[in-house]
């Protein structure tokens, strides 16, 4: 008996081989005999085989980091740049968190880390730029304590500006130093480990990873194959800090802003088809029909590159609204927004070529025009006439029109 | 049962896929294995290794005269002597395979930051046993680069624990003892080879994991990617702390000025290998360019091998720009040695990503890099 259930659970496996050897490449669709949950739930004998605890880890520290500096600005009190780079790093305790404190985890290490760009050097990715990545978050912090204890910003001065009932903190050209960390981390961090790192071949099928999910060998006193585990981290770099189930339900990062981007009915089904194919592609793992795996990761990396590049439309777009206001102060908020998202451009990876879709060269190039104007974006004409452009160069390239991403509809 | 089966199927369906399976040879591909471990054997392991040995006899017979009667003359002889037989170490570093594996040869020989309040707890107690893993850190090249450069802040000083010292008979023996083990493992691993190794190295000719060909190509990669790219650069440059940098994990920290001699040396031997060059001579036999040039590996329209080959070039070129002291060139511009380890990185994906899926050799240690 034993004997005829290896066989054909080995069959499925054999004839994916044979498939690509052969040179013959029509497609077709495949017919899953298996079934896809209609939630993120798997099982192994009864017990869940889903782990994400680092990723809900630097999830909560990102957003611990961000609302450091906001309830530091709230008080007009100095934001401290070495509690910044402490919860970067996750040394001294910084969290009020114990368990984040003794997590283990931290999120330099993991920032601008993945597999594919800065260790094989897919998509232009190297060591030093890695490490001027790190060492531009890092300016951040230095650039929210040089704003913060209660000076008010103005052109060329790093301060506070009362944004409603919001505190916020601009650096001497304007960028809010908080919005450019955290959006700029979405890119750098998370969406690099997920589409470039978890949910690359390389990582995935890794010295012995492919043979031992097909044969079920867990790893070491877990309940999952390392396959198995390393798509579930994929899945909680952005759905690890969500509590959908709460009374208000809350989501963090990307999770949030593919709901904004899924509220939008230019953009379709966003959110449905990136949750789809993260259920179908573990459902696939656990069935080894590793070619529905890869499908699914290409909807995904497609379809996570669309949010970035969205939102950066969008807040260009608002931003340049509020340019009339406040001598243009008003505007800052949305355009450090943008600021961020499209430096996370640079970490997105479009199927096919293990390359982003728009390069650091191209990236770093909008945001030097963004902020080429006198005394970077207080030179509120200087952007009048620039933001424009740059909008439609990004829609452009993701293959959307500005007037799509810039009215949610 | 299970995995037999599996592997079985497998193993038939690689077969099917690859390229030419028209050879009787026992790798599948057609390829001559066993002239290719041959050559490995002949020309550059056993040379190599005999070389480093009569590099460690030298620096033994230094050692004996220094310590018979302890002058500066003498203490600089001993230094030539260790800067010589370190330098051919780089030329062994990568075979740790057959009796080399069996006593750790690496690891007793180059771990570095070396323990030094290990050594003089050794020194102070007189007792010490060096095949004790606990021991690894306290014995090898960085230990003797404490003994000889580290000791004192200039030569009089490190000369006087050897002579007025009152631990200075202990200090003598430990010296002694560092260069007796070094020359206990030479000798050792060149007797295996010369003995029975050799055939057994060239016998394992089929491309089995177990094969000598996989073992090598495998360990080999390792060597470049942990103790020449990760040791001598990445550590030291902050690649793997977030940016902490730490100048006194350079190796040949004491002496200081040698890091970039041993880390050339070290790339040398690595492309050497590479292009199955017999040690020290011109001549070139089978290796691994010669194996993927048989199959006419091409990458962006290129031979990997002369993709590796020109990466090893710039590779020089990168490592040129530092200071002969890393500790120096990490203080004052920590990006040239990031930049070079970014070259040296170059050849890891090279060898990892294309040749060992050409040469259909799995990797068979992974990063432990996960959360």
């Amino acid at each position: 008996m034993k004997f005829k259930n290896v066989l054909l659970t080995s069959l499925p496996v054999m004839a994916l081989f044979v498939v690509s050897c052969s040179e013959d490449d029509t497609t077709q669709e495949p017919q899953l005999n298996y079934t896809i949950p209609t939630t993120y739930t798997f099982e192994r004998t009864g017990t869940t085989t889903i782990d994400y605890s680092g990723q809900t880890s630097r999830i909560l520290m990102l957003d611990a980091m961000g609302a450091e500096i906001k309830n530091q600005a709230a008080i007009n009190a100095i934001v401290d740049d070495t509690k910044l780079s402490d919860m970067f790093a996750n040394v001294n305790n910084p969290f009020t968190s114990t368990e984040l404190n003794t997590s283990g985890k931290k999120l330099n290490d993991k920032t601008a880390a993945s597999r594919d760009f800065f260790v094989n050097f897919g998509g232009g990715g190297s060591t030093l730029e890695q490490s001027d990545v790190r060492a531009f978050f890092e300016s951040q912090f230095d650039d929210a304590n040089a704003a913060s204890g209660g000076v008010l910003a103005s052109a060329g001065v790093a301060g506070v500006y009362e944004d409603g009932s919001s505190k916020r903190l601009f650096a001497a050209n304007g960028l809010e130093p908080q919005q450019v960390l955290l959006k700029g981390m979405m890119g750098a961090c998370f969406m690099d480990q997920i589409v470039n790192n978890y949910l690359s071949t390389a990582v995935l099928d890794e010295g012995s990873n492919r043979d031992n999910n097909t044969n079920k060998v867990l790893e070491s006193g877990k309940n999952y194959t390392k396959m198995e585990h390393l798509w579930d981290e994929a899945y909680g770099y952005i759905y690890g800090g969500d509590n959908p189930s709460a009374t208000t339900p809350t989501y963090k990062f990307w999770s949030s802003y593919i709901n904004q981007v899924d509220a939008d009915s230019d953009f379709g089904t966003l959110r449905e088809d990136i949750e789809l194919a993260f259920r179908t592609g573990r459902a696939a793992i656990v069935a080894n029909d590793y070619a529905t795996r890869d499908a699914q990761i290409a909807i995904i990396k497609q379809k996570m590159a669309l949010v970035p590049a969205v939102r950066a439309v969008f807040y260009l777009k608002e931003g340049k609204a509020k340019l009339v206001t406040e001598s243009g102060k008003k505007a800052f908020h949305a355009l450090s927004e943008g600021y961020g998202f499209i430096m996370s451009l640079r970490y997105t990876n479009k199927p096919g070529t293990n390359a982003p879709y728009m390069s650091k060269a191209e990236v770093d190039a909008i945001l030097d025009e963004l902020t080429a104007g006198t005394n970077g974006l207080w030179d509120v004409d200087y952007l009048n006439s620039h933001i424009d452009g740059l909008a439609t160069q990004i829609a452009a390239r993701f293959g959307f029109t500005v007037a799509q991403a810039e009215t949610v509809n | 049962m299970k995995k037999i089966l599996l592997l079985i199927g497998f193993t038939a369906l690689f077969a099917a896929c690859s390229s030419s399976d028209n050879g009787s040879d026992s790798s599948g591909d057609g390829y001559d294995r066993t002239a290719l471990l041959t050559n490995w054997a002949d020309n550059i392991i056993i040379p190599s290794f005999e070389n480093y040995q009569t590099k460690v006899n030298t620096l033994q017979t230094e050692i004996a005269a220094f310590t018979a009667a302890p002058t500066e003359t003498d203490l600089q002889e001993v230094r030539t002597a260790w800067v010589e037989a370190y330098k051919a170490f780089q030329y062994v570093s990568i075979y740790e395979i057959g009796k080399a594996e069996e006593v750790n040869f690496v690891s007793c020989t180059n771990i570095y930051p070396t323990n030094t309040t290990g050594i003089e707890a050794n020194i102070a107690s007189g007792t010490y046993n060096f095949s004790l893993i606990s021991q690894f850190d306290k014995q090898g090249f960085p230990a003797l680069d404490y003994m000889i450069n580290g000791l004192g802040a200039d030569d009089a000083a490190i000369v006087a624990f050897y002579t007025s010292n009152g631990n200075a008979t202990n200090y003598k023996q430990y010296l002694t003892d560092l260069a007796a083990r070094l020359k206990t493992n030479a000798d050792a691993i060149v007797n295996d080879w010369n003995g029975s190794y050799r055939s057994t190295f060239i016998g394992s000719n089929g491309n089995s994991v177990s094969s000598s060909v996989n073992r090598m190509v495998n360990i080999f990669v390792k060597n470049y990617e942990k103790n020449v790219r990760a040791g001598k650069v990445g550590i030291p440059a902050g690649i793997f702390s977030s940016g902490t940098t730490y100048p006194n994990k350079v190796e040949g920290y004491y002496k200081n000025d040698i890091s970039k001699v041993l880390l050339n040396e070290a790339v040398k031997a690595s492309q050497d290998f590479f292009n199955g060059k017999h040690f020290n001579a011109a001549e070139t036999g089978p290796g691994l360019k010669a194996y993927l040039e048989y199959l006419n590996v091409v990458k962006s329209g290129q031979p990997l091998s002369t993709i590796i080959n020109n990466q090893f070039t710039t590779i020089f070129n990168a490592n040129a720009l530092l200071n002969d002291s890393f500790s120096q060139q990490i203080f004052t511009d920590n990006s040239k040695m990031i930049a070079a380890y970014d070259q040296l990185q170059w050849n890891v994906v090279y060898f990892k990503a294309d040749m060992m899926p050409a040469l259909n050799i799995t990797v068979d240690y992974v990063d432990a890099d996960g959360d």
